[in-house]
């Protein structure tokens, strides 16, 4: 039997593809940069305040090449977002360093609601004696339905950053939180 | 172009009922100790680099395995790599097991193709192991975990 695909379908597909083609296929870095609420941004007080230098950040997914998160990308998320709530330093010799590093940005295959989790391994250490302060896998999930785009390649690319975002936003929550001893 | 006689036609049928029916059986058990795919809902272990020394692995299993199963299949593949690195010791950096939502769609088979008549929602366990393996030289420190002990107990109940 032979299956006979309508000439539309193929159109949609076909846009969607070349649409995802001419629109690039990384996430895009003001995607995954969240809205600093107060609550997220650091206090005067705090020795975390403008005293974190970013160092290593790594561990680019790729699994799929229309919704890959690029490890240059994160970080440039990571170093506005850090800057914007008050916890960067450019200083080299900032008394704490921050890692990052993409342990997984698991997505699904296909389907109409896409579900994305994203895994971040932060770490923060004492600059002076490399001291650990956390070192902690955070996990965020953002879902992205057909309300938010009909076209199934540009939806898992919302999905994928929004759960980066969402990840990056925890960790806001995760330093303001931080007691440093 | 020859047809295919009815005894024929028949057996191809049963072979494919059969196909189907393994794929079926193999899909509804828990998850095995087994590499993760792209496809298949993509369940098992993966692992990567994560520095000198440190390796992150990640479980995904499917809504008929356990969280506790996904985090031993996490401490076998953990032990796994030491071995496979020579190391006899690592310790656990940071663990965690959680369930993941996952929206799967419903299709409805006709002959030739399937089509998509809806969605299901399914939670998946998952485990994230962080280790660093740890040099033969020197006395494993209080916690470390032998690679040997975790393979010989959990081994023979998931591989």
């Amino acid at each position: 039997m032979r299956i006979r695909i309508p000439k539309h379908v193929c159109l949609l597909a076909g846009l969607g593809l070349a649409f995802a083609a001419l629109s690039g296929c990384t996430a895009r870095v003001a995607s995954m940069i969240p809205e600093a609420t107060t609550s997220q941004t650091a206090q005067p007080n705090s020795p975390l305040y403008q005293n974190i230098l970013l160092t290593d950040v790594g561990g680019e997914e790729s699994t799929l090449e229309w919704a890959e998160v690029g490890s240059a990308e994160f970080r440039e998320s990571l170093v506005q977002t850090l800057d914007r709530a008050k916890f960067l330093s450019s200083d080299p010799n900032a008394p704490f360093q921050l890692k990052a590093f993409i342990i997984e940005v698991r997505r699904p295959t296909a389907a109409f609601t896409v579900s994305v989790n994203s895994f971040v391994r932060y770490t923060l250490l004492r600059s002076k004696d490399r001291g650990v302060i956390f070192d902690d896998v955070l996990q965020a999930t953002r879902t992205a339905t057909l309300g938010d785009e009909f076209i199934g390649i540009e939806r898992m690319r919302i999905a994928v950053e929004g759960a980066m975002q969402a990840n990056i936003s925890t960790l806001l929550e995760r330093l303001r939180r931080t007691v440093v001893p | 172009m020859t047809r295919r006689g009815p005894a024929e036609a028949k057996g191809v049928v049963v072979r494919c009922i059969s196909v189907l029916l393994l794929l079926m059986a193999a899909g509804c058990g828990p998850t095995g100790y087994t590499k993760a795919g792209f496809f298949a809902g993509a369940y098992g272990y993966s692992d990567k680099s994560v520095g000198a020394d440190e390796y992150a692995v990640t479980v995904t299993g499917n809504e008929s395995t356990s969280r506790e199963r996904v985090a031993n299949i996490a401490l076998l593949r953990a032990a796994h790599l030491a071995a496979d690195q020579g190391r006899t010791h690592f310790v656990i950096i940071t663990k965690s097991t959680q369930q993941l939502e996952r929206y799967g769609v419903v299709s409805l088979p006709i002959p030739g193709a399937f089509i998509p008549v809806g969605e299901t929602q399914m939670h998946e366990p998952h485990a994230v192991l962080i280790i660093r393996l740890l040099p033969n030289d020197q006395a494993p420190p209080a916690g470390a975990i032998k690679a040997a002990d975790v393979i010989a107990e959990l081994g023979p109940r998931l591989e």
